[in-house]
C-alpha cells in the first residue's frame, strides 16, 4: 500500500481476562495498523484472541497495555462520550450474529443508524439506505423482515447497516461463520466490493481461510501473538 | 415512533401483559370513579331537575339536603336584585317515615312551589301531579322506591310523626342515593319536617332575567349578606362533592385507584424491561456504532406512550359501554371530561414512568459482549 498515513494503528497491545483466581493473558504486545481503503484480515485458530483484538482497536475494550492511535489521536485518551461519538463517525461494525431488531424491515435497519446516529433527515436515509441495499443485492427485498430471509441476506443486511453511515473502517467479526461457503464467499466478494465503493477500510477477524484470496494483508494470531509475517504477501495472493 | 409501534404489532404476545395491564388499571379508576360521580349526581339530583338559577340557604349550609332553617323574609333580600325576576320558597330535610308494616325509612322531603313556572318542582311533575300534590298530606315518590317506603301502588298511606302521607302519584329517574326523595308541596314539607316553623324556610329559590348573571347575584348576596348563596351549578357540585367527601367514598376511590396505577406500572415495566433485554443484541450493535443511548432510552419510551395510548383506546370505550349497561338497570354512571381527562393523564404519566424504569435495561448493554 503506498498511502502515506495510517488510518489506525494498535501499538504493543497486551491485554489479559481474569478467570477466578488467575489471570489469562490474551494478547501480548499485539502492534498492527490499518491503511486507508485496504481490506485487513486476522486469521487463527478459536480462542487465539481474535474477537480481542478486534474489541480493542474498535474501542470497545480499554487494553490494559498500550495503545490505539486513530488519525494520530489516541483512542483511551478521550472521554467516553467522545469515544463514542469517535465510533460514531468513524466505525462500522459487523458482528458474528445477524442481531437485526426482528420487527423492522431491511431498509428500516440501516435507516436507523443514519437517523439515530446523525439525525440524518427521513427522506435522505431512506435514499442511502436503499443504495447500498441495491449495491449488496438485495434491491427487491428492501422490505422484508429477518425472518424472512436468508441466512446470507441477514449478513448482508447487517453488512449494509455497517456500511451505510459511510464509515472509516468496518470491522467484522467471523463474518461468515454462521454461512456455507457458498454464501460466505458471496457475502465477502460484496463486502470487499461495498467497502471499496464507500471508501471503507476493512478490518476482518476470522478462522476462515478461505477468505484469505480476498485479502489485501493477511496476519496470523496464534495463543495472542500476532505474527507480523504478511501471508497475503508471501502467497502471492490479493492485490498488489 | 412508528419503529416502536411496529415493534409493539410485531411483538404482541410480549407486549400483551402491559397493553392489558394498563387497559385494567384504568378501566378500575374510570369505571369506579364514574360509578362515583354517577351515583353521587343523585344527591344534586333536586338542584339539577329545577329551574332555579340562585339557591340561598342558611350560611352554615353544606349540601342540598342538609339545610338549615332561615327566615322566610329574607325573600325580601333576594327579590330585590335587579336581576331577579322571580323568588320562592323551598324546604327539604331529612324525615322518618313509618311504613304500614310497621318498620320505617329516611326520606329526604322536598316541598316547593306547585304553580306552572314554580322554580322548585323537579320537571318529572306533570301539571296533573302538581295539581294533586296541593291536598295536604300527599306526596310523589320515584317508582323505583315505593318498596323502600312500604308503598305498593298509588293512593297507599304511611306515616311522619303520626301524621299521614298519601302516594298520589310517581315518577321516574328521580332516585336518590339514600334517603328516596318525596316530593310535595312547600305546606306539607313544613307538617312533616319538625325541624322548621311556620315562618322559616330552607333555601330561597330565586330567577334571573339572563340565567349569566346568577353568578354576579351571588358575589353580590355574599358579600352583602349572612347567609350562603349558590348558583344552581354551583349548588350541584358543592352537594355531590360533600357527599363523596363525607361519605369517604371518594378516598376510598382514590386508593384504590393508586393500586391499580400502582399494579398496571408494574407489569407495564416489567413488560418494557424484558422486551428491551431480549434485544439487548440489537441495541448493542447500535451502541457499538455509536448512536447515542438516549435515542435508544427514546424508543424504550416510545413503546410506552403506545402502550398507553393502546391500553387507553381499549379501557375508555369499555368503561363507557359498561356505563351504558348500568344504565339499562337504572344504575347512573357518568363519565364527565374531567374525569377521563385526567385518568388518561395519569394513565400516560404511569405508563411512561414504567418506560423510565424500563430503561435500566439499557444500561446491561455491552457491545464488547457481542465478540465473545
Ligand atoms: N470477557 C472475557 N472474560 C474472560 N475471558 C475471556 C473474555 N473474552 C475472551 N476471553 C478469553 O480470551 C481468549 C480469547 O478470546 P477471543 O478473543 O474471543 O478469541 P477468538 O475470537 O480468537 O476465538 C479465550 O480463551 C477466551 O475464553
Ligand atoms: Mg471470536
Amino acid at each position: 500500500m503506498a498511502a502515506e498515513t495510517s488510518c489506525l494503528e494498535g501499538h504493543r497491545l497486551t491485554h489479559s481476562f481474569r478467570q477466578g483466581e488467575s489471570r489469562t493473558t490474551v494478547l501480548h504486545d499485539v502492534s498492527l495498523a490499518l491503511w486507508p481503503g485496504e481490506m485487513v484480515l486476522v486469521m487463527g485458530p478459536s480462542g487465539s484472541g481474535k474477537s480481542t483484538l478486534l474489541a480493542l482497536l474498535s474501542g470497545l475494550l480499554q487494553p490494559e497495555e498500550g495503545e490505539v492511535l486513530i488519525f494520530g489521536e489516541e483512542l483511551w485518551r478521550l472521554r467516553p462520550a467522545a469515544r463514542k461519538a469517535f465510533r460514531q463517525r468513524h466505525f462500522g461494525f459487523i458482528f458474528q450474529g445477524y442481531n437485526l431488531f426482528p420487527a423492522l424491515t431491511a431498509r428500516e435497519q440501516l435507516e436507523i443508524v443514519l437517523r439515530w446516529g446523525e439525525g440524518v433527515p427521513a427522506g435522505e436515509a431512506r435514499t442511502r439506505a436503499d443504495a447500498i441495499l441495491d449495491l449488496l443485492g438485495l434491491g427487491t427485498k428492501k422490505t422484508l423482515r429477518p425472518a424472512q430471509l436468508s441466512g446470507g441476506e441477514k449478513q448482508r443486511v447487517a453488512i449494509g447497516r455497517a456500511l451505510v453511515k459511510r464509515p472509516t473502517v468496518c470491522f467484522a467479526d467471523e463474518p461468515t461463520s454462521a454461512l456455507d461457503w457458498k454464501h460466505g464467499q458471496h457475502v465477502v466478494e460484496l463486502l470487499r466490493a461495498a467497502a471499496t465503493a464507500e471508501g471503507a477500510t476493512v478490518f476482518i477477524v476470522s478462522h476462515d481461510a478461505r477468505i484469505i484470496p480476498y485479502a489485501d494483508r493477511v496476519f496470523h494470531l496464534e495463543d495472542g501473538y500476532l505474527d507480523s509475517h504478511d501471508l497475503a504477501a508471501s502467497a502471492g495472493m490479493g492485490t498488489p | 415512533m412508528s419503529y416502536s409501534l411496529t415493534t409493539i404489532w410485531h411483538e404482541r404476545k410480549r407486549f400483551l401483559p402491559g397493553i392489558v395491564a394498563v387497559a385494567f388499571s384504568t378501566l378500575l379508576i374510570l369505571f369506579q370513579g364514574g360509578l362515583l360521580v354517577g351515583q353521587f349526581s343523585l344527591t344534586s339530583t333536586p338542584i339539577d331537575h329545577t329551574r332555579a338559577d340562585l339557591w340561598v340557604g342558611h350560611p352554615m349550609n353544606l349540601s342540598v339536603d342538609l339545610g338549615r332553617p332561615i327566615p322566610e323574609r329574607w325573600l325580601c333580600q333576594v327579590a330585590v336584585q335587579p336581576e331577579v325576576v322571580q323568588v320562592e320558597t323551598y324546604v327539604i330535610g331529612l324525615i322518618v317515615v313509618d311504613r304500614l308494616d310497621g318498620r320505617s325509612e329516611l326520606c329526604t322531603v322536598i316541598g316547593s312551589a306547585l304553580g306552572d313556572n314554580s322554580l322548585g318542582a323537579v320537571r318529572e311533575l306533570t301539571p296533573e301531579l302538581r295539581g294533586l300534590l296541593t291536598e295536604p298530606g300527599s306526596v310523589v315518590a320515584d317508582e323505583t322506591e315505593l318498596g323502600r317506603l312500604g308503598f305498593e301502588r298509588v293512593g297507599d298511606v304511611a306515616e311522619v310523626l303520626g301524621k299521614r302521607v298519601r302516594l298520589v302519584g310517581v315518577v321516574q329517574g328521580l332516585k336518590s342515593l339514600a334517603a328516596p326523595y318525596l316530593f310535595c308541596s312547600v305546606q306539607t314539607a313544613r307538617i312533616l319536617f319538625s325541624g322548621i316553623e311556620q315562618d322559616q324556610t330552607i333555601f330561597i329559590l330565586g330567577r334571573c332575567q339572563d340565567p349569566a348573571n346568577a353568578s354576579a347575584v351571588v358575589q353580590r348576596l355574599r358579600k352583602e349578606h349572612y347567609l350562603s348563596a349558590f348558583t344552581s351549578d354551583g349548588f350541584s357540585n358543592q352537594t355531590r362533592i360533600h357527599w363523596m367527601t363525607a361519605t369517604k367514598a371518594g378516598l376510598a376511590a382514590v386508593w384504590s385507584a393508586i393500586l391499580g396505577l400502582l399494579i398496571g406500572l408494574v407489569i407495564t415495566s416489567q413488560t418494557l424491561y424484558a422486551a428491551t433485554a431480549s434485544a439487548w443484541r440489537e441495541y448493542a450493535v447500535l451502541e457499538a456504532l455509536g448512536i447515542p443511548t438516549w435515542r435508544m432510552g427514546m424508543t424504550v419510551l416510545a413503546q410506552s406512550f403506545w402502550i398507553g395510548t393502546l391500553g387507553l383506546a381499549v379501557a375508555v370505550p369499555v368503561s363507557l359501554g359498561l356505563g351504558e349497561l348500568l344504565g339499562l338497570v337504572n344504575i347512573k354512571v357518568l363519565f364527565p371530561i374531567w374525569l377521563i381527562g385526567p385518568s388518561a393523564a395519569l394513565t400516560m404519566i404511569t405508563v411512561l414512568l414504567s418506560g423510565l424504569f424500563a430503561m435500566r435495561s439499557l444500561r446491561l448493554v455491552q457491545p464488547a459482549e457481542l465478540l465473545r
